[in-house]
């Protein structure tokens, strides 16, 4: 059974991302996810769903994700014990399933593998590619990382087929930590949704103790009419703030990336 | 000869290890008394929660019952709860056998024979109960590896040889660092395959119903377990009164996230409640609802309405038992049953389902209810014949009427005439039923009389008079030829010797008796020349048999 230990930062991320899809005022929401064994996301959500796709590489994990949300009104439960990345690329597109509320958290780093051309940037394209034929809904976009990965070398090599503007070429360049991180993903993520026309919100992005980071994305292709949340260019998400929350803090400190 | 005492002690030892197929087998053998079994505990463990507790905390008082099928096959069937929970230790205690606290520490619990997970054991290849109480920091689990069990199971070995092999049973349990607030259990029936017997011993028979695309299971659960009705539905104040009053706590349930709910036809309007006693004392409290515009075995969709088709239920704290209708054998017709939908919550303590569900237990109680049972049975069997009556009187007079009424436009075609002047001789001979009734001595006349107790009814035979007259069909069709009083009528009808043939067919009579054979003609395909062809010969044939009489 799971031994890992709940982290404020997880708590007041799942919270975050209930928010979000709260804005989009819909209660019968597909989550697709890594849930883990206390299948925690799922349960804070739980007011929200109403279909779960559960990913995971262990099926040990996957065993302990059924027992957990057995006690929940869901619909349909989809288990895969797969890697996430090789699920969205390959499978999530012939999934009947649309996850409108998707949560990448990763106890490592956003672009871990030695190709991410091959695999998480595959996968978005392809998740992307699905939620696109979806237009006029608002999706929910979620993803944590953490700086223990391979190093800025990984983000900087998925990151050299896309096209920047001088100031996000100059941040990549310049940036390090969880900081660099948080730009290379958005501008990876800028990329793909301008792609494929979607209009976006970074809803909240936490940094907490400089370890830990979830980004929050609202997107949405046209306008849905039932989400609250004013989304806009993709190009705007370089500009959105971050929240730093530190130790013997009681309010997060907002933080720009540019600066 | 003189026996002197001597001590002699048994443990685990002394017991061959088939017992537990026969706990099992024998007595939880289909998919729905397993299932009943653990909805019944998962009904149970909230009996010791405070109802505003579980509102505060955001609970529902809902068990679920959810399905996956694996990629590899492999099916799991989990029942959950957010009840009371078990302790490490009280989770122990479902490896027990016949040792249950509820009946003591529990008012009003479902399950009482402490046969536990043994109850449930041959469902699947594997056992996994997992529990935690409130603010608790473990978690606890119970595997049972059933697999494991039934290759051990046999002559040569014991119960002990089962209880205290780690392979067989096991017990893990999870710590945190900080009490969590919730609680609850689930059970998961793991099984690795379809039904198979090992050793003997039958295992993973609930491998068809871990598939969440195979629609039996929910027909299952609606004639096995305990659903509550819908607040959506008719008489839902009336049936949770009954709930109320019979100490049944409505508990949701839903299978793979839907919510089962009991939802009574909007049809079924007419809602009695009546109470079953025994020597004074209370033993079922019954509500039961009909149509009452229709006659005839009620027609339900039970896939929308989920009350497992006509007839009435016997139930304890909402738990079905045995089929609809149950002891009616002898005491009423089960047809006649079957145009009601109804529930019997018994009360009596010592009047319980026995172990399968299927039968109520052994016990003098037992006899004695069942005799008050098809009493009730043989009210609702009057009752229905009344009815049946009532809506035949009701059908022919209203019907008489339109016709009269058209008759009287004369605007109507020779056939319609004909189809007419039938509808209006049903409904005179009717109005004669009714005066000739009220002496009568025969069963259909108190059945008549009966109906008559019914306002509407007498007031639909006054109008119908009334308006046969204007047309003066009473004297046309009427036995007597004239519109005499009820009483005059009866009168008559008893001094006069019984009328000949020719005086009781009237050709307006006759023509319109024919008419009522029209249809039929026309559903066997006949055209309408051919029809009237055919009228034309039994014209012909009247018309000489009236000249041979």
């Amino acid at each position: 059974m799971a031994i890992h230990q709940e982290s404020d930062a997880k708590q007041a991320s799942r919270q975050m991302i209930l928010q979000a899809c709260s804005s989009l005022h819909r209660n019968n929401l597909t989550y697709l996810g890594m849930p883990a064994e206390a299948a925690l996301d799922i349960k804070t959500l739980k007011s929200v769903l109403q279909n779960v796709i559960c990913i995971a590489d262990n099926s040990n994990t996957l065993a302990e994700t059924k027992r957990s949300i057995a006690g929940l009104r869901l619909l349909q439960k989809r288990f895969k014990t797969i890697d996430v990345w090789a699920y969205l690329r390959d499978e999530y597109p012939s999934e009947s399933l649309i996850a409108d509320v998707t949560f990448l958290d990763f106890y490592g780093g956003g672009i871990m593998k030695d190709d991410p051309f091959a695999t998480e940037i595959a996968a978005l394209r392809s998740y992307f590619a699905k939620q696109a034929r979806f237009p006029n809904r608002a999706f929910v976009f979620a993803w944590t990382f953490m700086p223990h990965d391979k190093g800025k070398g990984v983000y900087v090599s998925a990151l050299e087929k896309q096209k920047m503007s001088a100031i996000e070429a100059e941040l990549v360049r310049d940036a390090t930590g969880v900081r660099f991180r948080a730009i290379a993903l958005r501008v990876l993520l800028r990329q793909i949704l301008d792609e494929h026309g979607f209009a976006v919100k970074l809803f909240h992005q936490l940094l907490y103790k400089q370890v830990m980071s979830t980004m929050i994305l609202l997107f949405c292709k046209g306008i849905d009419p039932q989400c609250d949340v004013p989304l806009g260019s993709p190009d705007t998400l370089i500009q959105e703030p971050y929240y730093a929350y530190e130790s013997g803090r009681p309010i997060p400190s907002q933080m720009s990336l540019l600066a | 000869m003189t026996f002197k005492r001597r001590s002699v002690t048994f443990d685990l030892n002394d017991i061959g290890s088939q017992v537990i197929d026969q706990i099992s087998s024998d007595i939880y053998a289909g998919p729905g008394s397993i299932l009943r079994e653990l909805i019944k505990n998962a009904y149970d463990a909230y009996l010791p929660v405070d109802a505003d507790e579980l509102e505060e905390e955001g609970v529902n008082r809902e068990i679920q019952v959810s399905r996956v099928r694996d990629e590899d096959g492999t099916g799991h069937l989990y029942v959950a709860d957010n009840g009371i929970g078990q302790s490490f230790e009280e989770l122990r205690a479902n490896v027990q056998i016949s040792i249950s606290k509820k009946p003591t520490e529990l008012d009003d619990a479902t399950g009482f024979r402490g046969l536990g997970s043994w109850a449930i054991l041959g469902a699947g290849s594997n056992i996994i109960i997992t529990s935690k109480t409130k603010n608790a920091t473990s978690r606890s689990r119970l595997e049972m590896n059933v697999r494991r069990i039934h290759e051990k199971m046999g002559g040569d070995t014991t119960l002990d040889d089962i209880l205290n092999d780690p392979d067989c049973i096991s017990f893990a349990i999870e710590e945190y660092k900080e009490g969590r607030a919730e609680h609850g259990t689930t059970v998961e029936i793991e099984c690795d395959g379809p039904t198979e017997t090992v050793n003997g011993f039958e295992l993973n028979r609930l491998y068809d119903f871990t598939n969440p695309d195979e629609g039996a299971l929910k027909g299952i659960l609606v004639v096995t377990c305990p659903i509550p009705y819908s607040s959506e539905g008719g008489g839902y104040k009336e049936i949770h009164q009954v709930y109320n009053r019979s100490r049944y706590i409505p508990t949701q349930l839903s299978l793979d996230g839907v919510q089962l709910e009991r939802r009574l036809p909007p049809e079924l309007t007419n809602f009695h409640t009546t109470d079953i006693s025994i020597g004074g004392n209370l033993a079922a409290i019954v509500w039961y609802a009909e149509d009452p515009k229709e006659s005839g075995v009620l027609s339900i969709d039970d896939g929308k309405h989920l009350v497992g088709g006509p007839g009435v239920q016997l139930m304890r704290l909402n738990v079905p038992i045995g089929p609809k209708n149950i002891f009616h054998d002898g005491a009423a017709r089960e047809n006649l049953l079957n145009w009601y939908v109804g529930e019997v919550h018994l009360v009596m303590a010592d009047v319980l389902p026995n172990a399968s569900g299927q039968d109520l237990r052994a016990g003098l109680s037992r006899q004695l209810f069942i005799e008050q049972l098809q009493n009730f049975y043989k009210t609702l069997d009057q009752q229905a014949d009344t009815k049946s009556v009532r809506l035949s009187l009701e059908k022919h007079l209203k019907r008489g009427i339109e016709a009269a009424t058209k008759l009287d436009t004369k605007t109507l075609t020779e056939r319609e005439q004909q189809g007419a002047k039938s509808l209006v001789l049903k409904a005179v001979q009717t109005i004669e039923e009714i005066a000739a009734s009220t002496k009568g001595k025969t069963k259909e006349a108190q059945k008549i009389r009966n109906a008559l107790t019914d306002p509407a009814i007498k007031t639909l035979r006054d109008n119908a008079k009334k308006s046969l007259k204007v047309g003066n069909w009473l004297q046309k069709f009427g036995k007597s030829g004239t519109s005499s009083t009820t009483a005059s009528r009866a009168t008559a009808q008893r001094k006069d010797p019984p009328p000949s043939r020719k005086s009781r067919t009237s050709s307006e009579g006759f023509q319109a008796r024919v008419a009522t054979y029209i249809p039929k003609l026309e559903a066997l395909g006949l055209s309408d020349p051919q029809v009237k062809g055919v009228l034309a010969i039994i014209e012909e044939l009247f018309t000489s048999g009236q000249s041979v009489s």
